[in-house]
């Protein structure tokens, strides 16, 4: 199972990377929202994680573009430090399935992701 | 030569001693500013690194701001400059673009990207403009925040009393609409107004930057790069001595005159009971700027002026030298004009530290310097050629302000080191470094003659801004 | 100083005072010259730590994060033992910690604070309480409340009462996040006024750290300090604390201007609206 993930926060990002690799998962990680968005339309992935506030593109405009653009219904999880109740309602007028405020628990990520995939199975 | 008497070589003296004591006098208040500065910056850098400006974004507290841009022929880049505005770090702001009787094609640009459609806002005309042809909004919810004045042709200060007139906030925050802003701008201007208990801070003005040759897409900031071209590349480093040793410690003195019209925030109520801008002067933003501290003064009421020197605003700087002639000249003409205006305050106590000290200071060294400066020159270069001054003095004088002038560019550049490092590669701060040693001999006679262009516009009675003709920024 | 006074009043001082400023700004350039390199070199070398030591703390949180080993297993690592002393591998260390603890909540976050404890960083942290810089102190304090360490508590009130700005709401955001409610009691006999970017910060604090237990807010209407006042009202407002409403009522009618009157009553339209 592919799934991309895109955040800017360095050690945030590799600490999720090495949590799902060792779950099982092949991730590919990106800093930068374009670069990611790219590598969506590049390849095939099973799941978007992706940090709302980005620089480039953010993760809301990652959502609409795959939604959209691509008219793709790849599970997408947007996280988010945020803590303003429009940005999650907006999230999900977008077409995210999952939104998960931080701090996170990697496990419970973990959970909500192979939910996800199960579903799709 | 024998027909030196004893009254010239008196005479003689005496000049010398003028000029090296006004040297001296300029070069004393230059060091001392710069030291303050340097102090103030690296004591709010600290405070900074502490602080969340994301606090902002939540409260219900955070100053509501109407962002006012003047277009005049943007055509060009209106759209991307627009999208940009709207979408900066910021809850509860309003962007108001007043269209001053672009002959371009600018309003049907901005009709059709953002779906407007005239609306009948209530104008209640506080200050008197040229007359407003329309106002306009957008059906489209995503741009709820934009409203498009467009109007008959009367200037950039005409054109921001219309904005005044219009905004629905308390505070506004005028800028010129082709500048890049960070996207964190909003958030750092409006800061200062809360901070301050007992004086009201009517003002607030950041730092701008020279974007040259900077990488900029979708509107912002991506890489920062000194341009080849030496006249750009020198008014970087002319930007840079202004804004990090001298603006910092003018603020600090709470003596700022100025602040520039490329971005800044000002209280909508005090700016409208001092008049709102004035169209008598090309020297608007620093007019407005003096006055409303002239209103506070009479009035007698506690004020402040804030200085943030972030960079958050970046700007095109002329590289053709006809038009840095032109905008000097103008700088210069909006100079005398506002000097001139509010004579009444200069080494008036009843003005207090503006009165007694920033208008003098800008009288003498921003007003009058380029004629001193020149009459000096001359003179020195007539004693010279007669033979009454010998080559080894005047060789000494000329290293004697040459290496004074390095020195200062290199305690700026050393200043930016420590603080910003925006210029981080070893090719661009070199690239500064030499500008600092050419600078003396190209830039600076440019802008005394300019200045002095400025001196004869003014006695003519010139007026007007003249054409800055818009290149967009070029992208790498 | 006579040799100098002579030349002065000789009147041929200019030549030689040209040639000594001349000598000392070429020397001034020259100096500051280097010492900007030696910055940038600085720089560098920084940048060039960072991402060695960025590979051996990765590799050392997400061990402590993500698995179950103890303390004493963990320090056997080759590569941490050799760094463990070094000043800035330590500060790089809790930068990266702070940062982690920030994104991960529950059993995550406290294995965390647990080898935050145990190496040592904790004690770090704590020093910087006493420096006598004000800017460290704000470091220490923005570590340590991340951290959850409750016994620094008393030390950091002391701070929210100093002059000095940053510090004030540094530490009473620390207080905030640390004992909730608890943290600002105190204000009430705060000297100074507290201005509204300081009162800003304590309502966002208060947001964000999801405080419940709002026992003691209704003080702050008691206090002298009329901008203690406020910040009360504006904290009921903002969270909506309607089980306060009757000290408000008891404000409103007895507020000492009226200004506070107006903002007692707007609240109270407000909550019972």
């Amino acid at each position: 199972m592919r799934i991309v993930l895109a955040e800017d926060n360095d050690i945030l990002r590799k600490s999720l990377s090495f949590f799902l690799e060792s779950k099982g998962y092949k991730v590919d990680q990106f800093s930068d929202g374009k670069e990611a968005l790219e590598a969506i339309e590049n390849n095939n992935y099973d799941l978007v994680l992706t940090d709302i506030n980005m620089p480039g593109i953010s993760g809301m405009e990652i959502t609409q573009y795959i939604r959209q653009q691509l008219k793709s219904d790849i599970p997408v999880i947007i996280l988010t430090s945020s803590g303003v109740e429009q940005t999650e309602l907006d999230s999900f007028d977008i077409g995210a399935n999952e939104f998960m405020a931080k701090p996170v628990s990697p496990a419970v990520l973990l959970v909500r992701i192979n939910k996800l995939l199960g579903i799709r199975i | 030569m024998t027909f030196i008497s004893d009254e010239l070589t008196l005479f003689l003296d005496l000049y010398l001693n003028l000029i090296l004591g006004y040297a001296i006098l300029i070069m004393s208040s230059y060091l001392i500013l710069a030291y303050l500065s340097a102090k103030e910056l690296r004591g709010y850098l600290k405070k900074n690194s502490f602080v969340d400006y994301d606090v902002l974004l939540t409260s219900e507290f955070a100053p509501k701001l109407s962002l006012i841009a003047p277009a005049y022929n943007e055509g060009f880049t209106i759209e991307e400059n627009v999208k940009s505005l709207l979408s900066l770090n910021y809850n509860n702001y309003q962007v108001i673009v007043v269209n001053d009787g672009s002959k371009d094609n600018s309003m049907e640009i901005l009709i059709k990207t953002y779906d407007l459609v005239l609306t009948d806002l209530e104008v209640h005309s506080k200050i008197e403009t040229k007359k407003i042809k329309g106002l306009y909004r957008s059906r489209n919810a995503a741009f709820k925040k934009l409203i498009v004045v467009d109007k008959e042709n009367g200037g950039k200060a005409d054109a921001l009393n219309a904005g005044l007139n219009i905004a629905e906030y308390p505070y506004v925050v005028c800028i010129d609409v082709d500048c890049i802003l960070d996207k964190d701008s909003l958030l750092k201007l409006a800061k200062p107004f809360l901070e301050s208990y007992g004086k009201r801070i009517i003002a607030t003005g950041g730092v701008v930057r020279i974007a040259n040759q900077c990488v900029i897409k979708n509107g912002r900031m991506v890489e920062v790069n000194v341009p080849d071209r030496m006249l750009s590349r020198i008014q970087v480093l002319e930007y840079l001595r202004a804004f990090l040793l001298g603006r910092m410690a003018w603020g600090r003195l709470d003596g700022l005159l100025l602040i520039s019209g490329a971005f800044g925030a000002f209280d909508k109520e005090i700016a409208l009971l001092a008049g709102g801008y004035s169209t008598k002067t090309v020297g608007e933003d620093m007019e407005l700027v003096v006055r409303m501290r002239r209103y506070m003064l009479e009035n007698k009421l506690p004020y402040s002026v804030s200085y943030i020197p972030d960079p958050l605003c970046w700007t095109e700087a002329p590289e053709d030298f006809k038009i840095f002639k032109k905008q000097r000249s103008r700088w210069m003409r909006g100079t005398i004009e506002t000097l001139s205006f509010h004579k009444k305050m200069c080494l008036n106590p009843k003005y207090k530290l503006l009165g007694m000290i920033s208008i003098p200071y800008w009288t003498l060294f921003e007003f009058l310097a380029p004629g001193i400066e020149f009459i000096g020159v001359i003179t020195t270069i007539v004693f010279l050629v007669l033979g009454l001054l010998n080559w080894h003095f005047f060789f000494l004088l000329v290293l004697f302000v040459y290496t004074f002038a390095i020195f200062f560019s290199v305690i700026a550049l050393y200043c930016e080191e420590l603080t910003y490092h925006k210029y981080p590669k070893q090719a661009d701060f070199l690239k500064l470094l030499l500008a600092a040693f050419i600078e003396p001999f190209y830039f600076h006679p440019l802008t005394v003659y300019a200045a002095l262009v400025g001196y004869k516009d003014k006695i003519k009675g010139t007026s007007g801004w003249g054409e800055m003709t818009r290149k967009g920024f070029t992208k790498k | 100083m006579k040799h100098l006074w002579e030349l002065y009043s000789n009147g041929t001082w200019n030549e030689p005072f040209l040639i000594a400023s001349i000598c000392l700004f070429v020397a001034a350039s020259f100096i500051l010259y280097l010492l900007l390199i030696g910055s940038r070199h600085g720089h560098i070398k920084n940048e060039r730590l960072r991402s060695e030591y960025g590979v051996i703390i990765d590799k050392l949180l997400f061990t402590v994060v993500f698995e179950d080993l103890p303390y004493s297993d963990i320090i056997q690592n080759e590569s941490y033992k050799k760094l463990k002393e070094n000043r800035f591998f330590r500060e790089f260390t809790t930068e990266s910690i702070i940062n982690l603890h920030k994104n991960y909540n529950g059993l995550y976050a406290r294995k965390l604070e647990q080898f935050y404890k145990d190496s040592g960083l904790k004690e770090d942290s704590l020093k910087k309480l006493r420096s006598l810089k004000w800017d460290v102190r704000c470091k220490g304090i923005t570590e340590l409340a991340e951290m959850n360490v409750h016994e620094a508590f008393d030390t950091i009130l002391t701070c929210s009462k100093a002059r000095n700005k940053t510090l004030q709401i540094t530490a009473i955001n620390a207080c905030i996040k640390l004992e909730g409610t608890k943290g600002i009691t105190h204000l009430t006999e705060h000297p100074y006024p507290i201005d509204d970017w300081t009162q800003v910060n304590i309502i966002a604090a208060f947001k964000k750290h999801n405080v419940g237990d709002t026992q003691g807010i209704e003080e702050l209407l008691e206090s002298k300090n009329t901008t203690v006042v406020a910040l009360g009202l504006k904290l009921i407002k903002e969270l909506k604390l309607t089980q306060k409403v009757p000290y408000v009522v008891q404000l409103a009618a007895q507020a000492p201007n009226t200004f506070l009157k107006y903002e007692a009553q707007s609240v109270l339209q407000q909550l019972t609206d």
